[in-house]
């Protein structure tokens, strides 16, 4: 039963609370110190990993690296075709799936009806598909370019076409949230001057939206190149010694160099293997770099 | 018979010195089963200023949206009953909303400037009506639009700045002369100073005194005393419980505006205008 209010100065009231109930106990304490131990742990290991592989790759990050093919020779073995074949398969996955993606999400949120049940399978599915394994699309691709009467499944199409489907229904999903963030303001105002819906979609709505499309796309192209399982899945080679040089040629990417790489016996070749991997994370730094600078730069406030 | 008959189509109605331009007959707005405004029968004459007042759900800006089509964009809205437009019903079959809209422009509760520059908000609707216009003919029109809302003088050095970089008023302001770039015949305006200070609402009344010369207005308020301030007829809206708990706005009525302040017909109107509920 609590005492009448009027029994207690203001000084009493306003004091803290016991110390069993407070911030500053053993209890609370040792919760914190879990807390910052987990924080520790994560932050730990990417360290250590980012460390390593500095120490280990830096002294074969070198011009060899960038002009030499692979070789059997590791002094003069390179991820020349990594590099490029990364590259290439990226651009192509990128025409591959932006457009698509993009295009498939402007449907979902400005033209489907909503209350339609095939609409709501739709957006059911993309979610679920965001969360399929990625070698499963390896699998997927595998059938597809069968069934599209290709022979050799290991081109630079094929690649790109398992890494598009991959990162497809994270475009889709990072697009819709983009156009969502748009207010609903601007589009009304955009069809009482007369616009169609059309045009506001694609004067208005689009163009507000393109800073988080454009996030959502460079993470998820960054996503891509970091991918090996379904290029693994379709059989990429490993040992290429010349430049991939159109959709159909040959190609490997540096996930794929270093997966080869790692599991030779020769120590030089692991060193190699650390330098590619500083390569490949610089990229992926960067790429996450530009998108949180487009984030940050056109974030809008409505 | 044919001959007297066209005369009469031809001949604008005309009730005291204004013709009426919108007639509207027997509407009823649904939104799916619900019949949420129910048997709206008004007219609308030009170059007037009308407003529309009530309590909350009575069915006014519902009705308003009916005017330009904008009811349409919403999924599960059905609207029945005639409204004729110079005596075509904008529900007939072969109107295009996109025509409507053109010649109706609206002004929302919020400004809702376009995230591009001041001058490209004013461009947008002759650009998506698709007029040709060549460079200086559009500067002109931008410049023409601007000046009839009263914002030139407060932007003429910064068109190119985004329209979010104006104040509240100002953006109301500009919302205005994007509607008025259009050309349109009638503005409807849904509490365009809901959100504004009293001195920015004072410069968007006065605009309104102004732009009724060329246009006819209606606008839709929640302050009793904007519509006495502005408006030359008013119509009250009322929101009705059925025996069965299920409430729906209706118009109760309308007339000019010193009249529906002095002596309305209606004593739900005039409990309404002495604050006794609302």
């Amino acid at each position: 039963m609590p005492a009448p209010t009027e029994k207690y100065s203001p000084d009493v009231r306003l004091a803290g609370r016991q110390a069993s109930n407070s911030d500053k106990n053993r209890r609370s304490l040792i919760f914190l110190g879990i807390l910052w131990f987990s924080l520790l742990v994560a932050f730990g290991f990417l360290v250590v990993l980012l460390v390593t592989t500095f120490l280990d790759g830096i002294g074969r990050y070198d011009s060899r690296l960038f002009t030499n093919y692979n070789n059997t020779t590791p002094e003069d073995a390179g991820a020349r075709a990594g590099i490029l074949g990364s590259i290439m398969v990226i651009a192509v996955t990128a025409l591959m799936a932006i457009p698509i993606g993009i295009g498939a999400a402007l449907y979902l949120e400005e033209f489907s009806r909503k209350d339609r049940w095939y609409n709501r399978l739709f957006e059911l599915n993309i979610q679920n598909l965001s969360a399929v394994p990625a070698i499963l699309y390896g699998l997927l691709t595998l059938g597809l370019m069968g069934a599209l009467g290709f022979k050799e499944r290991n081109i630079v199409f094929g690649g790109a076409l398992a890494l598009a489907l991959l990162i497809l229904p994270v475009i889709i999903i990072t697009t819709r949230e983009a156009l969502r963030a748009v207010p609903q303001e601007i589009r009304d105002g955009s069809l009482a001057l007369g616009a169609t819906q059309w045009q506001t979609a694609w004067r208005q709505t689009l163009p507000a939206a393109l800073p988080g499309i454009s996030t959502g796309t460079i993470l998820a192209l960054s996503r891509a190149m970091g991918e090996a399982a379904p290029l693994l899945l379709l059989g990429v080679a490993v040992y290429i010694t010349y430049d991939p040089n159109g959709l159909t040629s040959g190609f490997t990417t540096m996930p794929i160099q270093i997966f080869n790489w790692t599991s030779a016996p020769q120590e030089e070749f692991k060193t190699l293997a650390a330098a590619t991997s500083i390569l490949l994370l610089s990229i992926l730094l960067a790429m996450n770099g530009i998108a949180i600078y487009i984030r940050n730069r056109f974030a809008k406030r409505w | 018979m044919n001959e007297e008959s066209r005369d009469l189509a031809t001949v604008p109605e005309v009730s005291g010195e204004h013709s009426t331009i919108l007639d509207v007959n027997g509407l009823d707005v649904y939104y799916g089963s619900f019949w949420a405004v129910r048997g709206i029968d008004m007219k609308i004459r030009s170059n007037e200023i009308t407003a529309f007042i009530g309590p909350s759900g009575c069915g006014k800006s519902t009705a308003l949206r009916c005017f330009n089509r904008t009811n349409d964009l919403v999924p599960s809205a059905r609207v029945e009953g005639q409204i004729l437009y110079h005596g075509q019903d904008l529900y007939s079959p072969d109107v295009d909303p996109i025509e409507v809209r053109r010649r109706v422009g609206m002004v929302f509760q919020k400004p809702n400037p376009f995230p591009k520059s001041i001058y490209d908000n004013i461009a947008y609707g002759p650009k998506v009506n698709g007029w040709k216009l060549k460079k200086s003919e559009e500067q002109d029109m931008v410049e023409q639009a601007l000046t009839r809302a009263g914002l030139w003088d407060e932007v003429k050095h910064k068109l190119d700045q985004s329209g979010f970089a104006l104040s509240g008023g100002q953006q109301q302001r500009l919302c205005i002369a994007r509607a008025i770039a259009n050309k349109p015949e009638i503005l409807l305006m849904d509490e365009p100073c809901a959100s504004l200070d009293p001195i920015a609402t004072a410069l968007i009344e006065d605009l309104m005194h102004e732009l009724v010369t060329d246009y006819t207005v209606v606008i839709v308020t929640h302050n009793m005393q904007q519509a006495g301030r502005v408006s030359d007829r008013t119509a009250f809206f009322t929101a009705e419980v059925e025996s069965d708990g299920t409430r729906y706005g209706t118009l109760i009525e309308m007339d000019d505006t010193s009249r529906i302040f002095t002596n309305p017909a209606d004593t739900r109107t005039e409990d309404y205008i002495s604050g006794r509920f609302g």
